[in-house]
């Protein structure tokens, strides 16, 4: 009697912690699937662009996101996908941004570089050490 | 021992309210969501600076709702996060941070373009500034340059003077030949001019002199004037009578002038028949000159020119050319025998023969020159003198 009880102790304890996963493991959704190829496709695109040149830890994490989709698609978990492929996508779109921003620090210190020399040659030229004809 | 059991409840009570969540406060978030919290907090305050980012601020801020909302109603009893829960609040916590992650790198990346704007613009300043000095360099260079060749200048200049001053000093020594050469000819520039002066007298003196001989001439001029105009009036009157009396003289001077040619015209072909060479025998109206015929044709035959035959019809038919007032009438005379050579066929035979030669000698009229045999009918000498007979004769007449 005391096994018994046991042996439905358990399986009742199985059905409860395997109820989840099954219900999980329904399938990914076609929605998920074409979110997950289109940034699949995004982050492809990024190889060899100026965005993976100035950002490229962000283009990394971007593609650790999409592994983790890739396993959650693997073991049908839609959630779990969705939720890869949305940070995937935001990830991208944020190295975008941090490309955009290093070029434009890039230029910036470029021009603060020649704003310095011509400074530096104007300075020369009003403590008279300039340019002599 | 109550006191003792007061301070226990107290004690206990304490213990309790502490292990149990006050609802009012804040739960203790995880470290990530408290990240998050902060850099969406910031990425709030940074967007005020750009308003095209406020609706990135707002899914930021809707992620940390979630993440909080996730967080706090996934706790247990003992205030401790569901462990089923934490994947999806760490989710919510990530997305969070990258969306205001996203946020502060737009607002950055703003930043960055305003800043280089402005250093844009402090570029342009100093290169204005700096562009004056450049220009102010190129003036000092072209004024340098030009300092330069009018140095090269002055010094050609240098050069020239002392070319000058050698030149000077060479015309100044000139200069005092010259001078003492000078003196001399003002000396005589002074007898030239005391000559001048008496000369000028003498010139006064003759120019009297001439106006007085004007004067003389001038009436002299006007009395002859007045003479010629008296003589002139004369002479028209002279001359009306010449002209009258000349006019009377002129027709009968053209009238002796033209007898006067034909007269000489006339002595001068008699002359030219002369030297024909014939015999000649003029006549009133006629010249008339006679040949042997033996010498104008080859005898005995008679029927062709001789050399001199021939001559003779040379100048008959130039004498006719310079004379065409003139015609001839040649006559062929025969005598003796053979009859049949002399009579009036075989004469007339020569006598058409030479006219033939003369003819053929120059440009006239045919009709000039008549030919006609008169046999042995005319002879002219005794019977003896059978030659004399036999003879050509040249009658010129006036056309």
């Amino acid at each position: 009697m005391g096994n018994k009880i046991a042996i439905l102790v358990v399986v009742l304890m199985s059905c409860v912690v395997a109820l989840p996963a099954f219900s999980s493991g329904d399938g990914v959704n076609p929605s998920t699937m074409e979110k997950y190829q289109q940034a699949k496709q995004q982050i492809e695109a990024l190889t060899g662009s100026s965005i993976a040149r100035l950002a490229p830890e962000m283009v990394k994490e971007a593609g650790q996101s999409m592994t983790a989709a890739q396993s959650g698609l693997m073991s049908g978990n839609d959630k779990e996908t969705v939720q890869a492929v949305e940070m995937a996508l935001l990830q991208v779109k944020l190295a975008g941004a941090l490309a955009e921003e290093r070029a434009a620090a890039e230029k910036s210190a470029a021009a603060v570089k020649e704003l310095s020399a011509f400074e530096q040659r104007l300075s020369q030229i009003l403590t008279n050490q300039g340019d002599k004809p | 021992m109550r006191k003792m059991t007061i301070l226990f409840a107290a004690l206990v009570c304490a213990l309790v309210f502490q292990s149990v969540p006050v609802l009012a406060e804040e739960p203790a978030y995880p470290s990530y969501l408290l990240k998050a919290q902060s850099l969406v907090q910031k990425a709030a305050s940074a967007a005020t600076e750009l308003k095209a980012v406020n609706d990135d601020v707002l899914i930021a801020q809707n992620f940390i709702r979630n993440a909080e909302g996730e967080f706090k109603k996934n706790l247990s009893w003992t205030g401790k996060l569901e462990p089923a829960a934490e994947p999806t609040v760490h989710y919510f916590s990530t997305m969070a941070e990258l969306q205001a992650s996203l946020v502060l790198a737009r607002v950055a990346k703003a930043r960055q373009e305003k800043e280089l704007k402005n250093t844009e613009a402090k570029i342009a300043a100093v290169k204005v500034k700096i562009k004056v000095f450049d220009d102010k360099n190129d003036e000092l260079l072209a004024m340098k340059k030009g300092v330069t060749e009018l140095n090269a200048e002055l010094l050609a200049l240098k050069a020239e003077k002392e070319q000058l001053a050698t030149k000077l000093a060479t015309l100044e020594g000139s200069l005092s030949s010259v001078s003492g050469t000078l003196t001399q000819s003002q000396q005589k520039c002074d007898l030239l001019s005391s000559e001048s002066s008496r000369c000028t007298n003498s010139l006064v003196a003759a120019e009297k002199k001439i106006a007085e001989l004007s004067n003389e001439l001038e009436q002299t001029r006007l009395a002859a004037k007045a003479e010629r105009e008296k003589s002139a009036a004369e002479l028209l009157g002279l001359k009306k009578e010449i002209s009258a009396l000349a006019a009377a003289k002129g027709l009968s001077e053209s009238q002796s002038k033209e007898q006067i040619e034909t007269l000489n015209r006339q002595k001068e072909f008699v002359s030219k028949v002369a030297q024909l060479g014939g015999v000649v025998k003029p006549g009133s109206e006629n010249l008339t000159v006679v040949f042997p015929r033996a010498l104008l044709l080859k005898t005995p035959k008679n029927d062709k020119m001789s050399v001199e035959g021939e001559k003779l019809a040379v100048s008959l038919a130039a004498l006719l050319q310079a004379y065409p007032e003139y015609r001839i009438k040649l006559k062929v005379h025969g005598f003796g025998t053979p009859v049949k050579n002399e009579d009036a066929a075989a004469t007339d035979r020569m006598a058409r023969m030479i006219r033939e030669a003369v003819l053929g000698k120059g440009k006239f009229e045919p009709a000039r020159v008549e030919a006609l045999g008169s046999g042995a009918a005319e002879p002219v000498a005794p019977r003896k003198n059978v030659e004399g007979n036999r003879r050509v004769e040249l009658t010129f007449v006036k056309q």
